[in-house]
């Protein structure tokens, strides 16, 4: 009879023993959702909140920004918005949208970017130089803005970026040293702005010649049509043989083949 | 006629979008190279005439190997599509390239001198194919010339020493051709901060030579050939004379002995 009781005994122990251990299981366990929901919410919100100041400093006439909605998880089904499979942003394409107003520095918020395409708008104020931050940046295509102020020598920090166009704004200053050494560059376009000083010539701008400087009045250097100030004037071209004229079609003038700046 | 209709609409839409313009450099620069080319195997997708009309908007390109940069044509990449044909020297109207690529097709020809109006040129890759006739000197108007690779063809022709004056060249390949005539100092043994090329940029021309060309043997015959030749032909006289005093004493032995044998013979047996 005693042993009955004992054993009834041990089995409610051992009963309240799994009961107490799920309970604790499932204690510990809520406990670390409440942990760690908020920290991917504020991962997320990161780059949530960096997209949202970007569409506050912005006007949007046509609407374009309509879906950006801040009280979402992440951006990632926002129109104009592309992420990768871990819900972070790598295409931001608002290409031709009419926006005006300017851009925020929080952009450098956004670790994983690959694309910032804001091409052929009407956005105004500087280049913020949190661009630099964009480790992953392969192409910044921000020409025809108002874009004003220096190109930030931040952007020679971009080690992938291949497409470098900033035409057709209003950005004063020389072109930073920097920039030659972006080594993965393909496409550089800094034509039409009012950026002035010698245009360098070395590292990965070996390969761009006056159509990616064209229109810079105040530039000068050999890929210009005048010597930088304190600078000999050009050599003249070595000697050639008299080779029988082709007729051009009238375009750019030739550039004099000239020796390297020091 | 309904091929019309789709082409204006697509004329007019362009009119209306900031990025699209045509360039009528670029469309007789296409067009002519269309027709110089030929495609066996129509890999020249979208090569069309409609299409040369607008081949850019902003910076896509709708022709398959061509890349633009505001709206021009900036890069032209058509490699091992087994083109045949020539190169059109109507190509220089692509005045914005800064890239040509038609390394490994089966193009014949020459290289048009007419390149040297590529006045923003500074890849030039016609590497592996059949092109003929001389590298022009033109080319070295081509200021901005970073690279220059003819590799295996059938060029003959010295090559150029203007070629030297190109600051920017850091690579240059001539290897594998017909060229004939001196490596130039300018190219060959290059001073200060220039990139230097070695042998292997100018080897596989048979009559080609200069630094950094290992010395050819010279035609002719060197010192040790005379001397060599010299003994030889006094040792090879002397053995002949000997043989023929050798010769000449077996014969006269042999005289002896038959004139002996004679007189062996006159004798009476016993």
């Amino acid at each position: 009879m005693f042993l009955k009781h004992l054993t009834s005994f041990k089995a409610e122990i051992r009963t309240q023993f799994l009961v107490m251990e799920r309970g604790m299981v499932t204690s510990v366990l809520f406990c670390l959702i409440l942990v760690f929901l908020p920290l991917t919410s504020i991962y997320a919100n990161k780059e949530v909140d960096a997209l949202f100041s970007l569409r506050v400093n912005l006007e949007d006439p046509n609407a374009v920004l309509e879906s950006w909605d801040p009280t979402l998880p992440n951006p990632c089904t926002w129109i104009h918005v592309t992420c990768n499979n871990d819900n972070s942003v790598i295409r931001v394409d608002l290409g031709n949208a009419s926006l005006s107003g300017q851009l925020v520095p929080q952009l450098g918020q956004l670790k994983n970017l690959q694309y910032l395409e804001l091409y052929s708008n009407n956005i105004s104020g500087p280049i913020p130089s949190e661009l630099g931050k964009l480790k992953g940046l392969v192409s910044l295509d921000l020409y025809w803005n108002k874009f004003n102020a220096h190109i930030p020598n931040t952007l020679g920090k971009l080690r992938k970026l291949r497409f470098l166009r900033l035409n057709s704004n209003r950005l004063t200053g020389q072109i930073p040293m920097s920039l030659t050494n972006l080594k993965a560059l393909q496409v550089l376009d800094l034509s039409n702005n009012q950026l002035s000083g010698p245009v360098p010539n070395n590292g990965s701008f070996s390969l761009f010649t006056p159509i990616s400087f064209a229109n810079n009045p105040n530039l000068c250097g050999p890929l210009t049509d005048h010597p930088c100030p304190g600078s000999p004037p050009f050599p003249p071209p070595p000697p050639l043989e008299t080779l029988p004229p082709v007729t051009s079609p009238g375009l750019s003038p030739s550039p004099s083949p000239t020796s390297p700046t020091i | 006629m309904g091929f019309y209709v789709p082409f204006f609409l697509f004329l007019l839409t362009c009119a209306y979008l900031p990025p699209c313009s045509s360039d009528p450099y670029d469309e007789a620069c296409l067009t002519n190279l269309k027709q110089s080319l030929v495609d066996p195997t129509n890999s020249l997708k979208n090569w069309t005439k409609a299409t040369f009309a607008n081949p850019c908007s902003g910076f896509n390109s709708y022709l398959q190997g061509a890349t633009c940069n505001n709206g021009r044509i900036y890069k032209l990449s058509l490699t091992n599509l087994s083109l045949r044909g020539s190169i059109s020297p109507f190509l220089s109207n692509c005045t914005n390239l800064q890239a040509l690529d038609l390394s490994s097709n089966f193009l014949t020809g020459p290289i048009p001198p007419d390149l040297q109006l590529l006045l923003n040129l500074a890849v030039l890759n016609l590497s592996s194919n059949r092109l003929s006739g001389e590298i022009p000197p033109q080319l070295a108007m081509c200021a901005y010339l970073n690279v220059i690779d003819l590799h295996d063809n059938q060029l003959t022709g010295p090559i150029p020493q203007q070629l030297g004056s190109l600051v920017r060249l850091s690579a240059f390949d001539v290897s594998n051709n017909r060229l004939s005539g001196p490596i130039p100092p300018s190219l060959g043994n290059r001073t200060g901060n220039l990139p230097k090329f070695n042998a292997s940029s100018f080897e596989g021309n048979k009559d080609v030579y200069g630094y950094p060309l290992p010395p050819l043997k010279t035609k002719g015959l060197s010192v040790m050939a005379i001397v060599g030749i010299g003994l030889g032909s006094g040792f090879l006289s002397l053995v002949l004379s000997f043989t023929a005093v050798c010769i000449w004493l077996r014969v006269t032995e042999q005289g002896m002995a038959g004139e002996e044998g004679k007189i062996s013979q006159l004798m009476p047996d016993y």
